[in-house]
Parts: C-alpha cells; structure tokens; sequence
C-alpha cells in the first residue's frame, strides 16, 4: 500500500463506535494488539483532525463513541480520509497556490512574485521546481488548468463544475449528490464533495443551515471498510494478485503494530493470505464488506471481510484472461448466495401471513422490496407463498426469523424443524422471567 | 487513472485554510463519482432537464467508475421510491426557515385539508426505502412523520426564524420524550458472534456495557417509539444469540411473537 496506511486508525475508530464505549481504554488497546501508549497517540491524532474540522464538536470528549441520530449533520467518519499527513510547508505551499490562482489566471514566474506578497509569510519561498510540481498535482486532480497553450503557460483554478450553475442548481446539485452519498455505494467521493458543494453554497447564502435529509438506520460506520474496497476494485482492474494479514472477526486481537525494527517485531497472530482478488461484495443486510479470492492450493473460493484485512499490499499480477474465468467462476457461484454462501443450492419455500386489521399489506411490501431474486408463487385470502433457490439456507434464515409468526417455512424439513427449535428457545427465554 | 481515497488536497490542514479563503477545490475524483451517479435511473428526476444535460455535456469527458466487473452488492433492497417530487420544494422550505400548510391523506384513508405546520426533515428509511416528512402540527406541539406519497398539496408559509428556531427545539424535546430504551444482551456462548450482531445494531444510538463478571455484552440502544417494531425484528433477525432486557412491553412482544409462530408450526404439514 501507499506509504501511509490507516489500519490502525480504521480498526481503532471501528472498535470505539461498534462497541459504543463499552471498554475502557486497556482494553482497547490490548484488542488492537498496541500499548496503551500508541493507542492514546493515536486516538489524540485522530480527536486532533476530527475538532480541526469541527471546532464546535470540542465540547464533545468522546466523538466517536455514538451517534446522535438527530444532531447528525456531517458524515462522522469523513475526517478520517482527510487524515493524509502533509508537511506544514506543503499546505501553506497548496493553499496559496489556488488562492491566488482563484483570484486571476498566472504564470508560474507571476506565482512565485506573487508568492510572498500579503498574508502569510513564508520563511522558505518554494523554488521553480517544487512551485512546477505543484501545479502538476493540482493540474492532474483537475483543480486548476492551462487556459492558454502557448509558453509560458498561464493556469487558473478550475471551478467550471460550480460556476456553471445558478445557486438554485447547485442546491439541487447539492440534495442530489447528499442522497447518493448517503443511499448508494461507493460513497467517499461522494461526501467529499458534499463538503466542497455545502461550504460553497453556505458561503452564497451567508451561512444558511443546509440540513434537510436524514437517513434511517444508515450504517454510518461503513465509509470506514470503502478504504480497502477501493484499494481491491483497483488490484481488480489491473489484474493484481495481492497480500495481507488476516484477523478473523472471531480473534480478540484486531490488529497488530507492524514494528519496523525486526529484532523487536512481535509473532503476528493474524494469518498471512497470498491471493487473486476476484470481487468486493457489500452485504447491506449487516452493513459489511467482503473480499471473494481465489488462493493458489485451496479448493473453492476464499472469502474474507474487509475488516480483518490489513497491510494490504499488490504483490504480483495475474493474467487477464485467467482473472477473468475467475471472475465468472465465482460469479456462477455466488448468483444464488443470499450474500456470500456459496454452499449447495437448497429451494426453500415460505408462507407469509397477511397482517391483521392494516389496510396496508406491509409483510406482502417488505417481501417484493427484500426478496432479491425469490418470486410469490401463489396468493391466498389471509397468505401468499414465496419461492427462492439459495446457497444452503444459513444466510437466509436471519431474514425469515425476522418476520416472526407472519412467515413459516414449509420446505427444506431441516429448515422447518430447526425454526421450530430456535422459536421454542426463544419462548424459553422470555418465559421464565416475570415480564 | 489511479483514485486516491487518501489526497493531499483534502488533507484536513489544507482543507480548513482553503475555506478560509473561499476555495473549495473538486477534483477529478469527485467528478468521476458525480458522473457515475449521474447516470442512475433517478438522477434526471433530481434536476430541471437542462441542468441535468448542462451536467451531462460538462461530464462528457470524464470518466464513470466502472465498477461492474468488481464489485457486487447482496441482499439489497428494491428501491421504490428513490426521488419523490416534494422533494425540491419541502427542502427550500426548510431551508427558508419556514412553515407550510399540508393537505394529505392518512394511513386509513382519511382527509387532511391545509393544515398548518413546519417542516422539520425529510427522512429516508433504509429499510423502507422510502421518504417521509418530520413536522411539527401548528399550535398542539404533534410531531408528525407523513410518506410523501401521502400528501396531496403543500403551500409555504412565511414565519419568522426565530418561530421556526423554536420550533426546532419544540421538536427536540419531543424527540427526547419519546425516546424508548431497551439493553440487548449478547449471551456469552455467542460472543464469538459479536462482531457481526454489534454491525446489526449499528445503526442505532447506542452504549455499550462488558459484564465482567458473566462476560455477557450489553447494548442499551434508544429509539423513538414509533421504530419498535423495527428494533423487534432485529432482534428476532439475530435469534437466539441476543436476550432483551429492561423493557417488559418489547420482552412481552418477543414472547408472543415467539409463541405464535411456534402455532404455525403446530399442525404438522
């Protein structure tokens, strides 16, 4: 990976919000695998960069730990992909660049006469050199561009998507782009230039509140895991095949310093994988992120979530053709997982129960919105049957248990007998307390 | 072209000063997402037809994420009703700080005619994949959430800031009489489990609790009443992994919900 890796900060900002508090700091840090030491450096870091951009948020000791559903303005966990660490030299360097290229078009010869003049003073005026790599950067990221292309070049900051629309637009731009953000996937890019459209049309509107949108058992915290999807979907593309440690969830350690001095690196306890990346799946029923490879010497397909992934490296490439057989093998065999199962196919069978007394059928609307690919068969007065092949009926079962007596599976038996005995567990716990 | 999640110019130092300054850069990235999400079945309905094409032909040569062949999303809802067209005009409302009157029909069937209110926020469930409007009734302090496919009509109504400000803390008070709490114990043979019943529940306000002495982990999730029936069927989602504690009217419903079903079953098929 890059340079600078946040697993440490992903795992430990993942830990503190899922557990919403629960251990103290000890604990914390002996789940991740550091000291205590490292692990308040860096949740300071983090608390550091989370109050920089949210001055207001101070008052608040413990950012992380829960949401207020109410009071949520920004994405939480935005912050951290602004976490790049940037030398104080550099963001001076960067911000007086676009400012004054904001203000009128230059050449680098008037930049670096500008460079100096009110405002911030720079100890170090930036050389030719580093002002020419600078404008590279920024040309390449599309922030500023040439306006003419005769020598000496002249750039100016590229605002075209803005200024292009009227703030009536951007407003709708804005709502637009807040709602893919929030609903659809993948979402990073798409909060980040929520921020850039919100400060804009605050700036316009002296300020106004924007809010307007809230979203209903969001899965806030799955911004964290787009992290190492994006970093995959790329491996993907160009056929890489790719290394990292694994942690299953089930371990207590999360994570583990990668201690760069080899007399001192502890034994890892997470597991090393060599693999072919094949897909990222998202799971939206529990919010979580999965890796499907294929690992040389093992039968079938390795499925890994992403959050056990960490130093996550592209090791060596893979070939196109044969990426890409891979790639249909695992899709064939994943059609029928109701997420990830890739087990034998099982058709089973349900009968819904309509609600009583609502003139709104809503058992018949959850089924047609969450049934993925399963039909309804047949429709009766007070029932309707529904039909689905899947992959071994572990994966579907939470989702037939959550319909409670308005569902009853009438096939596989297994199925049938073991709902049985989970609802007779169930009663057991709830009869014998005085309720 | 190689995305970076992790740029320099969205570093958070860079970011705070160029707002300083009034500069909000976009980068190639963000277009690249904004064109991807521009090409989805709703997006036109979001934009008048020439602001959508003026996005379009600006986008035309930039690229879409092309994310197809990698990635693959499961068990994800239909999503009837992506955009609704109140919408634009409940958001400037909001955004003008100002009240409506709302004409709608109830959940049974009854009429609505100009009632006065003030618009709070528009809500999307996530799992009913639809839209609804948070109100506040004029004068009785009756918090009220309306799906927008309910409403009939919507006039503005001009208020001053400091009515519709107080109403916002009306509604804030409301939000927290209303709120419901209910600890889920995770029993300790399914500790192995939690990661993945801890994701379930994240998308709830919650604190957490170890039992040190059984090991057992408490989560004490608050809710508004009106969610229970959702907070239900989480929990029987999960199963026999979780226990509710301290909340003897969703413990009865679990009971219930627990012995009816096992009627389904009783005659054998």
């Amino acid at each position: 990976m890059a340079k600078e890796a946040f697993d440490k900060e992903i795992q430990l900002l993942r830990i503190i919000f899922l557990t919403g508090g629960a251990y103290n700091r000890q604990q914390l840090a002996e789940r991740l695998g550091i000291s205590v030491h490292t692990f308040d450096k860096t949740l300071k870091k983090l608390k550091d960069i989370f109050y920089t951009l949210y001055p207001l948020m101070e008052l608040n000791n413990e950012p992380f730990n829960n949401l207020q559903y109410y009071d949520m303005t920004d994405q939480l966990f935005l912050f951290l992909y602004r976490a790049k660490s940037v030398k104080e030299s550099e963001v001076k360097r960067l911000v007086r660049i676009l400012t004054l290229l904001r203000d009128e078009a230059l050449t680098v010869k008037d930049l670096i006469e500008r460079f100096d003049l009110d405002g911030e003073t720079f100890t170090d005026l930036p050389d030719e050199k580093t002002l020419r790599q600078d404008l590279k950067y920024l040309e390449e990221l599309d922030v500023i561009k040439k306006v003419t292309k005769i020598r000496p070049s002249l750039y100016r900051y590229n605002d075209d998507l803005t200024s292009i629309l009227s703030t009536d637009e951007l407003l709708d731009l804005y709502d637009f782009v807040h709602i893919m953000a929030n609903t659809e996937l993948p979402s990073v890019q798409g909060y980040i230039l929520l921020d850039a459209l919100k400060n804009q049309l605050q700036f316009i509107r002296a300020g106004r509140d924007l809010n307007a949108f809230l979203y209903k058992y969001h899965y806030f915290s799955r911004i964290l895991d787009e992290y190492q999807a994006f970093f995959l979907f790329q491996a993907i593309q160009e056929c890489k095949t790719i290394r990292f440690t694994y942690y299953t969830p089930k371990r207590k350690v999360r994570y583990e310093s990668l201690n760069t001095n080899p007399l001192f690196a502890k034994e890892t306890v997470g597991a090393s994988q060599h693999t072919i990346p094949l897909t990222v799946i998202y799971d939206h029923q529990y919010g979580r992120w999965y890796l499907v490879a294929k690992t040389e010497g093992h039968p079938g397909l390795s499925k890994y979530r992403l959050e056990g992934i960490t130093q996550l490296t592209v090791d060596g490439s893979v070939d196109a053709d044969e990426l890409t057989a891979l790639q249909k093998e695992a899709e064939a065999a994943l059609r029928h997982s109701w997420l990830i199962d890739t087990g034998h196919p099982v058709t089973v069978k349900l009968r819904f129960y309509h609600p009583d007394g609502h003139a709104f059928n809503f058992i018949h609307n959850r089924v047609e919105l969450q049934g993925q690919w399963g039909i309804i068969t047949e429709q009766g007065d007070e029932w309707f049957d529904y039909e689905i092949q899947v992959n071994d009926t572990m994966e579907i079962k939470p989702w037939i248990r959550s319909f409670g007596s308005s569902c009853e599976v009438l096939s596989p038996r297994s199925l049938r007998h073991q709902m049985i005995q989970e609802w007779k567990e169930i009663v057991g716990y709830y009869e014998t307390e005085s309720i | 072209m190689k995305l970076n999640l992790f740029e320099k110019i969205h570093n958070y130092g860079v970011t705070t000063r160029l707002l300083e300054s009034q500069v909000y850069p976009i980068t190639k990235t963000e277009k690249i997402w904004l064109n991807t999400m521009l090409a989805h079945p709703a997006a036109p309905h979001f934009f008048a037809p020439e602001t959508y094409q003026k996005l379009l032909t600006f986008l035309k040569d930039t690229d879409t994420l092309q994310l197809e062949k990698v990635f693959v999303e499961k068990a994800k809802s239909k999503v009837k009703q992506f955009y609704h067209e109140w919408i634009p005009k409940l958001r400037r409302i909001i955004l003008n700080k100002n009240g409506l009157m709302l004409s709608c029909e109830t959940k049974n069937g009854a009429i609505i005619k100009d009632q006065a209110g003030v618009p709070y926020r528009l809500e999307f469930s996530m799992v009913r994949k639809e839209w609804y409007l948070i109100w506040l009734l004029h004068g009785d302090s009756k918090l009220l959430t309306t799906p927008l496919r309910l409403i009939h009509n919507i006039t503005e109504r001009d208020i001053p800031d400091w009515e519709y400000e107080r109403s916002e803390l009306v509604i804030s008070h409301l939000h927290e009489e209303r709120k419901q709490a209910v600890t889920i114990e995770v029993l300790p043979e399914y500790t192995g489990e939690l990661q993945r019943i801890l994701y379930a529940f994240s998308c709830f306000e919650k604190t957490g609790r170890l039992d040190d002495d059984t090991g057992a982990y408490h989560l004490s999730i608050s809710f508004l009443d009106q969610d229970s029936e959702y907070v239900l069927s989480k929990v029987r989602f999960l199963g026999k992994r979780i226990k509710v504690l301290g909340n003897p009217r969703l413990q009865a419903r679990m009971l219930e919900s627990a012995k009816k079903a096992l009627e389904r079953y009783a005659e054998p098929l």
